[in-house]
């Protein structure tokens, strides 16, 4: 009885010690300046999602007509004080489309990943705690997905599910999130089922697995939170894959319906326009850009800050 | 190893299997058809149509008379273009695309594995800034903006090469520096990454307090070392390759096969998409075991049983 | 404006007085001899260039050069080159003899007898009568699954063909020879064809210039490869020199070529863009000399430059934009659609609504916009340049305070509280083919004019196709480019019940009767006129949103000379007679 008190108190301790590690992560990354400033790029997207449409000084889908015709015709260039970043050529606000298109992409952001870490997890779980044919099986259905055109699978099923509820949530693009999420899961299942390898075996476990724990509790209490990790990296920097994604399907034509306007489709009506009125491809251009940026430096950032080799060494 | 790389080519089989399968059905679900047009077909000729080409059969008869076709080496006629085989459509895109894929692939290593070193050895100064910022500008500026601004640049204002096309070697440039743009940034950025995960490995501290100079430990210890996961990137980059060759031969005119990889869809060519299909995913399969077989090989710390 | 109104009614008037063998048993073909009916519209300005070869850019590639089935625009481009059937246009859209230098037409007009020119084809054999039979009996089998086979419908014996494409089971190959052993075309020498309608179809001559009617050898048609280049055999003023697929076509001249104008150009490149930006990059870096359609956000740009300002060039199409209101009736246009049965359901099923909608629309504004200003607003449906088309039709023009009333109405009618209350209307449009901005632009007006909600779909193209046609959109976006110069092809079909291209579904007996009894009224003043009343109908019914006539802006190379234009070029100005076109000194 006292030992097993003892044994589970030092396992306790080992899970305090995860906490710490947590802790020793944020400070290693408050030091790391580019991931600061992939912090801050990510928090003002955020903001500009959650805030866009109050600070927006238009309605996204409002035409402004008058001042097209007043300008000759034609998209209007960036300067004027009721339009600051110009206009397309139905006269809707850049400024505000682009804000309205920030929505989109932290959708983007979160939708996508939760669907990769709904399906991805649990398999790369799976495979990786129970091994053998389980694994094989699950190894050779990743397979599948990995060697499937990912681009004919969502706009296949993309176009063969636009009629239904499903396809017309938020403006057709729950749909297409979740076509990017379906084929785009399997890296973080290997990498979830290669953290479950090399930890399976490890001290702790096996003495946990000696004092009785059940295998759900050794996986959710303890592998799960020390292994999160790398698949927090994983998400992160995946993130940018998804909103570049979202822009070539956009090109397509495949994605938001109009009038709303994502980045990308905004990149691909304005690159039409790209000799005469420039600024219709740049302005989203730098978007999607720094949102790339902010998330690409972040989870760099947090790569550094969680690799446990590096504890104690800065 | 012998063992271990047939069973994984034998896997392709079953993989390709599902994927056919898969997208099969995918393929008929879509509303319209091949005879879908602005000016409608009369009923009749579309229900001739049909009988003809046998899609008024169940669909899982079609497939079987697809699959029997395929394995042994029929793709079947073409629903868009009447007077053409697939075979011969492909026969006469896919060593354009091959070519392209290959420039554009051996141009992004040679320039992205250096700009990833460079940026290394110089971290967290100016080499270091100036490639990371290159490597962003190529990874968010989407493959059809470079491509239109490098046309407007290069062949409309200085006149230097054609506008499309792949008639003469001059217009094989700017669609190769297009389609590499993002796989130059991926892989300066991989290689960078793993360089400075080197860099800070044991060994490497162990022969640099040996006393080794610093310019035989970097070398020969952390280039070599650096490139192992570079490898495993070089899967997905050729994937990329295929699939964004498309919007590429698009915007350049080039009598490719990545065209078809939307347009078959567009035009519900089924006979033409399913071969795109397989084609793209036994290239990705195969290309995935080449991957493994490089990483096994580079890295002696590995080994398949 | 008014240049635009006096060429159509030249046109119209040209056309009214050109087609003058009507009631006797025997009359002389419409003008002048062969050939000379034709008149580029511009002459060279300096010499010939010694390099007479043009670049014209293709947008895509051909789908096929059978001229039976083929109907892709890519196709035809090649196909008006390579071959010409008996009539022909000029570039008045008078029909005018081509293969064949005189024709008789019975009195009831049922029966045309063609006398063929001595002419050769490519390959040095002569055409013969029996090789239009062989290609009209071609045309009307139905094993060839040829879409246009609709237009040989008032040929004797066609009807019975026709209905055996899509029979089930399949007819035996027995059962279709002698079913076309009976269709009403016959060679009586090698130098007359005779054509026998089962009805009079006034406009059958006018559809007879289509590409599907040119005389083909069944030796070569039926023979292996027979549409690749090194096969290929034509009776045009041009041959298919090289067909790189994907990449480009070659014509040369057809040595052989018995049209009376003998092409001065010795080679046609065209290299295949997919991509309308690379045909204007192209364009700009001097590698193509002729571009056509300019794509929408470049024409301001273009005009505005100084050099490409005045290459550009802008003429009127038999082409329209036209929006359809759902009315409400099933594929037959005689039933309501079940989702329908709810008048609540279909508010552009009700007369007032689509009023409403109408009125609240500023065409000219739409056209400034949305077309780059190229255009003319439109009120009907039959184009400018056609008999039939009447200018003074506008029974709803643009006035905001009429909408409305007519909107509270309709509200009324349909028992809502007001048009805000509607539920979201379903817009149709296909992504990809650059409406978004129409579609705005039309859901916009309406918002602000009525508080009224819309649901813009853009869906892939065969979807928008599949559900078009199900009549699941209120709204949903159409267009129309004539076949062929006839009132006939502009609204049988179109408007008719159960008509193959109505896809609003509108049916009008009173509409129906007038465009049959037009089909047979042979008094050409009298035929224009059952049209335009066919058109009055359509227009006070608001049947649909006419939207606008929309030109097709181009791009020519000075040094390009010689063009015949006529409103029906969709890949190149002048398409339709490659043979004026020379290379000026450059």
């Amino acid at each position: 009885m006292a030992t097993q008190v003892a044994v589970q108190g030092r396992a306790e301790q080992r899970g305090r010690a995860g906490a710490s590690l947590w802790r020793d992560a944020w400070g290693r990354l408050r030091k790391n300046r580019l991931a600061i400033l992939g912090l801050v790029l990510v928090f003002l997207l955020l903001f500009a999602g959650i805030f866009g449409p109050i600070i927006a000084p238009w309605p996204y889908q409002v035409q402004d007509l008058k001042a097209v015709f007043a300008g000759g015709g034609g998209p209007l260039p960036p300067g004027s004080p009721d339009h600051l970043l110009g206009t397309d050529q139905l006269g809707r606000d850049l400024l505000s489309r682009l804000l309205d298109g920030a929505r989109i992409s932290v959708s983007v952001a979160f939708v996508v990943q939760l669907v990769i870490l709904l399906i991805g997890v649990p398999i790369g779980a799976l495979a990786g705690w129970f091994g053998g044919r389980l694994d094989n099986l699950l190894m050779r259905f990743t397979d599948v997905i990995y060697a499937f055109p990912d681009l004919l699978f969502i706009i296949l099923l993309s176009v063969a599910f636009r009629e239904t509820f499903f396809g017309k949530a938020l403006d057709g693009l729950l749909l297409v999130f979740v076509a990017i999420g379906i084929t785009s899961w399997v890296t973080v299942a290997r990498l979830v089922r290669g953290q479950m390898l090399s930890l399976k075996e490890t001290e702790f476990v096996e003495a946990a697995r000696a004092i009785g724990v059940t295998d759900r509790k050794i996986v959710t209490k303890h592998l799960l939170p020390n292994g999160i990790g790398p698949v927090i990296v994983a998400v992160t920097l995946g993130i940018p894959g998804a909103i570049l994604a979202e822009a070539t399907l956009a090109y397509i034509g495949v994605g938001v319906q109009p009038p709303r306007a994502s980045w990308g489709s905004l990149i691909a009506e304005g690159q039409k326009y790209i000799r005469s009125e420039p600024h219709l491809v740049v302005f989203p251009a730098i978007a999607i850009a720094l949102a790339l940026i902010g998330f690409t430096f972040l989870g760099d950032g947090l790569r550094d800050a969680l690799d446990p080799k590096l504890k104690g060494k800065q | 190893m012998l063992s271990y790389l047939s069973r994984r080519i034998l896997w392709i089989i079953p993989v390709l299997f599902t994927v056919s399968i898969i997208t099969f059905a995918l393929m008929h679900a879509v509303p319209g058809g091949p005879w879908d047009s602005e000016k409608r077909l009369p009923a009749s000729v579309q229900a001739r149509l049909n009988a003809e080409y046998g899609l008024d059969k169940p669909v899982h008869e079609q497939y079987i008379s697809w699959l029997g076709g395929f394995v042994q080496g029929d793709l079947g006629p073409s629903y868009r273009f009447r007077d053409r085989r697939v075979n011969d459509i492909v026969a006469d895109g896919l060593p354009t695309t091959i070519q392209l894929g290959v420039m554009a692939f051996i141009l992004a290593v040679l320039v992205g594995i250096p700009l990833g070193i460079f940026a290394a050895l110089g971290h967290n100064r100016w080499p270091d800034y100036v490639s990371t910022s290159l490597s962003i500008v190529g990874i968010a500026t989407p493959s059809f903006v470079l491509a239109i601004l490098l046309i407007v640049i290069f062949s409309v204002q200085l006149g230097w090469f054609p506008t499309g096309g792949w008639k003469t070697p001059d217009a094989w440039v700017l669609p190769t520096v297009a389609l590499a743009g993002f796989p130059i940034a991926v892989i300066a950025r991989y290689t960078r990454a793993s360089m400075l995960e080197v860099t800070r490995k044991d060994y490497i501290r162990t022969a640099h307090s040996k006393g080794l100079r610093n310019q035989s430990v970097v070398s020969r210890h952390m280039i070599r070392n650096a490139l192992i996961p570079v490898v495993t990137i070089l899967g997905p980059t050729l994937a990329f390759l295929v699939t964004g060759s498309f919007i590429i031969e698009r915007i350049f005119s080039i009598p490719g096969v990545g065209r078809f990889y939307l347009d078959s869809i567009t035009t519900r060519d089924y006979s033409l998409l399913m071969a795109m299909t397989m084609l793209y995913a036994f290239s990705v399969a195969f290309l995935n075991v080449v991957v493994d077989v490089l990483y096994a090989y580079i890295d002696p710390r590995i080994r398949y049983s | 404006m008014p240049q635009k109104r006096l060429l159509a009614l030249v046109g119209a008037l040209a056309i009214v007085a050109s087609a003058c063998g009507g009631t006797t048993a025997s009359a002389p073909p419409s003008s002048g001899a062969p050939g000379e009916s034709v008149a580029p519209s511009t002459e060279p300005s300096t010499g010939l260039a010694a390099d007479q070869v043009v670049r014209i850019a293709l947008p895509g590639e051909p789908p096929t050069l059978d001229p039976s089935p083929a109907q892709d625009a890519n196709s035809l481009a090649v196909l008006r080159a390579l071959h010409r059937p008996l009539v022909y246009i000029n570039e008045k859209l008078e029909v005018v003899p081509a293969l064949a230098e005189s024709w008789d037409i019975s009195s009831d007009a049922t029966e045309f007898t063609f006398h063929l020119r001595d002419a050769k084809y490519s390959n040095g054999d002569p055409i013969v009568a029996e090789d239009l039979v062989y290609s009209w009996k071609r045309l009307a089998d139905p094993r060839t699954a040829a879409p246009y086979s609709y237009v040989i419908a008032e040929v004797e014996g066609a009807e019975e063909l026709l209905g055996m494409a899509g029979a089930d089971p399949a007819p035996s190959d027995a059962d279709v020879e002698a079913a076309l052993d009976k269709l009403g075309v016959s060679a009586t020498d090698e130098k007359t064809f005779v054509v026998k309608l089962a009805t009079p179809a006034t406009y059958f001559l006018s559809a007879m210039t289509l590409w599907v009617f040119v005389p083909l050898q069944e030796k070569w048609v039926t023979s292996a490869d027979a549409f690749e280049a090194a096969n290929y055999v034509s009776s045009g003023p041009f041959m298919l020199d090289t067909w790189d697929h994907n990449s480009q076509i070659v014509l040369k001249p057809n040595p052989n070529w018995y049209g009376d104008i003998k092409p001065t150009l010795t080679e046609i490149t065209m290299p295949i863009y997919a991509e309308p930006a690379a045909a204007q990059a192209a364009y700009e870096a001097d590698e193509v000399d002729i571009i056509m359609p300019v794509d929408s956000p470049d024409v301001p740009r273009v005009q505005a430059d100084p050099v490409m300002g005045a290459e550009f060039v802008s003429d009127p199409q038999l082409s329209i934009t036209y929006y359809n209101f759902n009315n409400g009736n099933d594929p037959t246009g005689k039933k309501k659609l079940a989702r329908c049965e709810d008048a609540k359901a279909c508010p552009t099923a009700n007369k007032n609504f689509r009023i409403a909608l109408t009125q609240a629309v500023d065409k000219q504004a739409f056209i400034d916009a949305t077309l780059a200003g190229l255009g003319q607003p439109a009120n009907e449906f039959i184009m400018p340049g056609l008999p039939g088309y009447d200018e003074t039709v506008n029974p709803y023009p643009y006035d905001l305070e009429a909408a409305k009333a007519a909107m509270d109405k309709a509200v009324a009618e349909l028992g809502f509280a007001s048009a805000a209350d509607i539920p979201p209307l379903k817009f149709g449009f296909n992504t990809g083919g650059g409406h978004e901005p129409r579609v705005a632009f039309l859901a916009e007006a309406w918002r602000q004019a009525f508080g009224l909600q819309t649901d813009q779909i853009g869906s892939e193209f065969g979807v928008f196709l599949t559900q078009r046609t199900a009549g699941e959109y209120d709204i949903a976006r159409n267009g129309w480019g004539a076949d062929y110069p006839h009132a006939n092809n502009q609204t049988s079909g179109l408007f008719t019940c159960g008509g193959g291209n109505n896809d609003q579904q509108w049916c009008n007996e009173e509409f129906d009767s007038l465009i049959k009894q037009a089909a047979v009224e042979q008094d050409q003043a009298k035929q224009a006129e059952l049209y335009k009343q066919s058109q009055k109908i359509l227009a006070d019914d608001a049947a649909s949103l006419f939207l606008a006539f929309p030109e097709r802006p181009a791009l020519v190379k000075p040094y390009v000379q010689g063009l015949t234009k006529t409103p029906m070029d969709s890949t190149s100005p002048g398409e339709h007679f490659y043979e004026t076109m020379q290379i000026a000194e450059h």
